[in-house]
């Protein structure tokens, strides 16, 4: 049985990586399982300068997900290179970090740092919705998306991922815009923008006021994108939002992924990047799938 | 810490919207790092809520583990109906507790509502202390614990109304009692105005002090950094985590 899937060139050893922001920088969740297990790792976005983050409360509950207003808390792609990646090169994973910033020199300047280290590749971050400036005024414009992951590729040594925003008017044309910009896969979905009220005080949850959306309610969503872009595209797409098992990891693919983060899901249950590999395999003998690439883009629409 | 199967071995509201919740462990709780101060993370047993509640450990055992919850919405709602068998699944110890050294002999546990329970087990923690406690309460329907404190502490309980005990703020009273009982550290968690005045008298009168804090939480281990508070070290602020560098924070460090 083979579960290798390879992205722009990467193997990875299943298509289970986890989301960027939901998984720190790996240590924590070291601490209850061997971390090989996992496909990959995304990182925690990572910034020019040390980064603070936005005020709490940071989180609100939804029904089957919640709303996030980190806002890119970070020590710095300096403190990252030379506290965190040693960690992570040891852990027998692939890693990819994600990236942000306010200007395009910002992400040029993270990129070469992060491309001097063993890091496998680069997820370019222009869609956080929790930061004022920045981030997400490079996701929304397919101009503007096209024009930043132009800049940010010539400073990658490794594969570029872009990663795209749902909060768009179309976007295929945000996914073509990064391909047209050299990007070499996309990732998607990003949170979709959300707010939660306390209907007793009449005040927000988030100090932020608004947030991130995620979890297994965005799920349809991301579904439905993730097979816009793969009709749209020809790079590989890693497709994330809400999932939890090996049947959303099926279905992803089926739309056209060739490989999955998963995210929210993390923080309910902490073991599922060591059960979810196993899960898989076990779907794939139920479903008599020899190799998991067999599965992309194998949706029947007639 | 681990996450551990659980079973609800019993599930009772032991005073007006205050359940005491006890949990089972086939596997054996890890109890050799535990400190009073740390909290759990435990799942809500209705498949809707998909994040974890962070209590505070209020007893601990090889194969039980107990904890004290206010009813405040749908997740705390679902464990007070939770029913006797039922499973779930508890991430602990976690956080760092309140931490004490050789040479702190005199203790003062200062406490207000909810606040009591996770300052109870560091009797436990720390046997050989002598240990004085201020609890307060709204009023007599949310008095709680006032019987384990008294049998290893001296203890004063107060409600804001007088209905039970003293009447008054368990902060006014600690006050009071400060240069008669003249304690080597002083351990606060409760409500945040409360903190406030707890932390400017411990400051104030120059005596050492932690306080536990408290904030929404994602994953409850460190990695998601949502529930953050600020604090300063050397005069610089940082955002710091509840879950894993808190809940307990020296009172000279953190901005309430």
């Amino acid at each position: 049985m083979n579960t290798k899937v390879n992205i722009a060139g990467v193997k990875f050893k299943n298509p289970i990586i986890t989301a960027s922001g939901t998984f720190g920088f790996g240590r924590e969740y070291a601490n209850f399982y061997d971390l090989s297990s996992l496909g990959g790792i995304c990182t925690k976005g990572v910034t020019r300068e040390r980064r603070e983050g936005n005020p709490p409360p940071r989180i609100a509950e939804t029904t089957k997900g919640i709303i996030n207003s980190v806002g890119l808390q970070n020590p710095g792609v300096d403190a990252f290179v030379r506290n965190e990646m040693p960690f992570l090169e040891k852990l027998g994973t692939n890693i990819i970090v994600n990236i942000a910033g306010n200007t395009v020199e910002d992400y040029c300047y993270v990129a070469d740092k992060v491309s001097e280290t063993s890091a496998h590749m680069i997820e370019l971050n222009i869609s956080c919705p929790n930061v004022k400036a920045g981030g997400m005024a490079f996701g929304i414009e397919p101009t503007a998306v096209e024009a930043i992951t132009k800049e940010v590729k010539k400073h990658c040594r490794q594969p570029l991922i872009v990663k795209l925003s749902p909060n768009v008017a179309d976007i295929t044309k945000n996914a073509l815009a990064a391909q047209n910009g050299g990007a070499d896969a996309l990732s998607l979905i990003n949170t979709l923008g959300g707010m939660a009220i306390d209907y007793r005080t009449r005040r927000p949850i988030l100090k932020n006021v608004f947030g991130g959306l995620s979890g297994a309610c965005v799920k349809p969503v991301a579904l439905k994108m993730v097979y816009q872009v793969y009709k749209t595209v020809n790079i590989p797409i890693i497709g994330l939002g809400g999932i939890e098992k090996a049947e959303d990891i099926a279905e992803f693919m089926i739309a056209g992924a060739s490989a999955i983060q998963i995210g929210t899901v993390n923080f309910y249950n902490p073991l599922i990047g060591k059960t979810l590999p196993i899960d898989l395999e076990n779907l794939m003998k139920e479903l008599k799938v020899e190799d998991i690439n067999e599965l992309k883009g194998t949706l029947i629409t007639d | 810490m681990k996450d551990y199967l659980t079973t609800v071995k019993s599930n009772e509201e032991i005073n007006d919207g205050i359940l005491k919740l006890t949990l089972e462990s086939k596997e054996p709780f890890d109890l050799g790092s535990f400190r009073g101060g740390q909290f759990a993370h435990l799942e809500v047993p209705d498949g809707a809520s998909l994040l974890r509640r962070p209590f505070g450990i209020y007893e601990i055992t090889e194969h039980t583990v107990t904890f004290l919850i206010a009813k405040k919405g749908a997740g705390t709602d679902s464990l007070f109906k939770a029913k006797i068998g039922t499973e779930l699944k508890v991430i602990l110890s976690l956080g760092n507790g309140f931490k004490l050294e050789e040479s702190d002999k005199r203790v003062v546990l200062l406490g207000a509502g909810m606040g009591a329970a996770p300052l109870y087990p560091v009797m436990s923690t720390y046997p050989n202390k002598e240990y004085f406690t201020f609890l307060g309460f709204r009023d007599k329907t949310k008095v709680m614990c006032v019987e384990d404190f008294s049998t290893k502490s001296k203890t004063v309980v107060c409600t804001d109304d007088g209905s039970y005990g003293n009447k008054g703020f368990p902060t006014d009273y600690l006050k009071a009692g400060l240069d008669e009982i003249k304690p080597d550290v002083i351990l606060i968690c409760g409500p945040h105005p409360f903190m406030k005045i707890a932390q400017r008298i411990a400051i104030d009168n120059g005596i050492k002090a932690y306080l536990s804090t408290e904030q929404r939480m994602g994953c409850g281990i460190g990695a998601c950094l949502v529930c953050s508070c600020k604090t300063v070290k050397n005069g610089e602020e940082h955002m710091s985590r509840v879950c894993a560098d808190g809940p307990v924070f020296d009172v000279k460090e953190i901005v309430l």
